[in-house]
């Protein structure tokens, strides 16, 4: 073999590796071109959550503003990887609270500039959910969700001390892991005789020895929306806790599941922008325009969640209307969650919480 | 000139493998076993906090107890039919051998759903055993440490059988037939001579499952329940959930460190080179 083919193979193998490299590179979703117009990268959730969100806010967004909304998606480690590394490719999350707690306390967001809204008006939002760093997205609820073949419509446990009681209404339970945002703390003091009024601050103590009754009857403590519609779906469980949107999905898609309503418990998905965002003002632009009283009212027509814009119910129809947390007779039977008990206690409940699911 | 070249050659080759190895594996790799001892100062901490929680000990005792059942499922079922298809001629056995492979081309995740959906309260083998009357209340299977060992047996018997079929294939037929010759009945013979002979394959199929088992997340975090939690599950709650990515990176290294010890034995055992190999 002559020098020359030697020379010109190794300059091959140089350059092939080079280009090898670059195409690596390019391949870890690095974004290398820009559209014209800019974008905004939202997190994903996948399912029929996502296909609400494009039907109802990324597509009118990009026809309001010419901005394209790039959907991915994104666990709240990635994001916080992101921030770490300071190599951040997303600019809004949508996450549930106390989620978006713990990712605002160790500084991965951006402050919401509710000044500079032009959509929407920041002082029709719920006051309670108007953060420096995040905004509240929609209100949903933890229902008691129940079987309707096990059980009759006037025999079904109406309450959480009812649900609790594996001798008058037997079956295999379902209920949230402290991994799907918050541990059912909740409920346990309900079912252990707490009025509604005197759940907070919570008795760490009492509501875990209140677990600790429930927990045999629990099949499977669901981490995601998608599981905990699986295990009643597939009558795993037979009755549980569950995002409201979730059952009505499964009831709308003729599920025998229902609703009660009575001792639900109200929490809210936040928006938040990621500190370090590429494209940080247009993500300050997208959830100024999902704020607004049309948007939010037209996204209950594909999911079963409430708005957070007060002047959002103008634009509710009345049928999907009856399906919300929002709803005033839902509102009376139900509680709002303690966000600001769960932010200043969450490593705490995390690590209790850890040692109590793992042991037997 | 040329010699230094005939050296350099081959490195040159592996440049593109050693970069990709070091970027993608050693750095993060020394970034995690860092992370476990200094974050966010020089401690022992995470590894204190192993210690010193039952909950967290018990983790590293069920997934340990859990790849051993797996392990010896898959050799109970595993070396029958190993056995079986050595004594075949070999079209046929190659044929067949095609059957065992073939799941891998499936994803894990299909397989696991799969089995989630047979031993379901609503699934196959409970609506059988209920239609015989074999029970009056589904069986609850799901969710709990068999379901975990039956997906897990599925999804790595493949391992084991062809661990155990190669090794077989290479056992000489005439010892068999010399022993019988010499008096020894056909179960005698395959007792004293087949069995002893075939036992580089069960360390090697039991070791190759022991490994890829202790470190197995999806089939138990979809099959199984919390309170048989094993060591890659609490892992990802750290990471996911938690962000206690100390603790995390702690646990990390010790499943690393479990699992350099069994590739260890598997070395002394049976050699590191027969994992790469086809047939003896």
């Amino acid at each position: 073999m002559s020098a020359k083919t030697r020379l010109s193979r190794r300059r091959f193998l140089r350059s092939s590796a080079a280009a090898s490299l670059a195409l690596g590179v390019g391949g870890l979703g690095i974004p290398v071109v820009r559209a014209a117009g800019g974008q905004v990268i939202v997190r994903g959730l996948g399912g029929a959550y996502q296909d609400a969100m494009t039907a109802a806010i990324y597509r009118p967004f990009t026809a309001t503003t010419g901005i394209e909304v790039v959907v991915q998606p994104a666990t709240a480690a990635q994001v916080r990887a992101m921030v770490e590394a300071k190599r951040v490719s997303m600019d809004v999350i949508d996450l549930v609270d106390v989620s978006l707690f713990s990712l605002d306390n160790i500084g991965a967001l951006e402050e919401i500039d509710y000044a500079s809204m032009s959509f929407s008006n920041p002082d029709d939002l719920q006051p309670t959910v108007r953060r420096r760093n995040m905004a509240g997205n929609l209100y949903f609820s933890t229902v008691l969700a129940y079987n309707t073949e096990v059980f009759k419509p006037d025999a079904h446990p109406h309450n959480w001390a009812e649900f609790w009681s594996m001798t008058n209404f037997p079956g295999a339970r379902t209920l949230a892991d402290q991994r799907a945002g918050a541990a059912e703390l909740e409920f346990a003091l309900l079912a252990d005789g707490v009025p509604r009024n005197k759940l907070y601050p919570i008795d760490t103590d009492r509501a875990f020895a209140s677990l600790d009754k429930i927990k045999r009857g629990v099949v499977k403590w669901w981490d995601t929306g998608a599981v905990s519609a699986e295990l009643l779906e597939r009558k795993e469980a037979v009755v549980g806790g569950i995002w409201n949107g979730r059952a009505q999905a499964l009831i709308d898609k003729g599920a025998p599941l229902a609703i009660e309503w009575n001792e639900a418990k109200r929490q809210v998905q936040y928006w938040g922008i990621v500190k370090g965002a590429p494209n940080a003002a247009n993500a300050q632009k997208f959830i100024d325009f999902a704020l607004q009283p049309k948007v939010q009212g037209e996204l209950t027509r594909y999911i079963a969640y409430g708005p957070t814009n007060k002047k959002a119910f103008d634009f509710v129809r009345d049928a999907d209307r009856r399906k919300l947390p929002s709803l005033p007779e839902h509102f009376a039977q139900s509680f709002e969650q303690d966000a600001e008990w769960w932010l200043s206690n969450l490593s705490g409940v995390g690590r209790r919480w850890q040692s109590w699911i793992l042991s037997r | 000139m040329i010699l230094s070249r005939k050296a350099v050659g081959p490195w040159l080759l592996l440049t593109p493998a050693l970069l990709f190895l070091c970027i993608f594996f050693v750095y993060p790799l020394c970034n995690m076993l860092a992370r476990s001892a200094f974050d966010p100062a020089p401690t022992l901490r995470h590894y204190t906090r192993l210690i010193n929680e039952p909950a967290y000990l018990r983790v590293l005792l069920t997934t340990f107890e859990i790849s051993l059942s797996v392990t010896l499922s898959a050799l109970v079922i595993g070396y029958p039919l190993a056995y079986f298809l050595s004594q075949l001629k070999l079209r046929t056995a190659n044929f067949l051998m095609v059957l065992v492979i073939v799941p891998y081309f499936t994803s894990v995740l299909v397989r696991t759903y799969a089995w989630m959906v047979l031993l379901g309260t609503e699934g196959i083998l409970n609506q059988v055993l209920l239609g015989l009357g074999l029970v009056t209340r589904p069986l609850a299977i799901m969710f709990s440490r068999t379901s975990v060992v039956i997906g897990m047996t599925y999804i790595l018997l493949p391992y084991m059988v062809l661990a155990l079929y190669s090794v077989m294939r290479g056992i000489d037929t005439h010892l068999l037939h010399a022993a019988e010759s010499l008096g020894a009945g056909r179960i005698r013979a395959f007792w004293r001579v087949f069995v002893p002979l075939s036992m580089p394959g069960v360390a090697a199929g039991g070791l190759l499952v022991a490994i890829l088992s202790i470190g197995f997340f999806i089939t138990p975090a979809l099959m199984g329940n919390q309170q048989d939690s094993m060591i890659s599950m609490l892992i990802e709650a750290q990471v996911e959930t938690y962000f206690d990515w100390g603790f995390a990176s702690a646990l990390a290294s010790i499943l690393l460190a479990c699992t350099l010890l069994l590739f260890l034995a598997y070395d002394r055992m049976v050699g590191l080179n027969r994992l790469f190999e086809a047939k003896q």
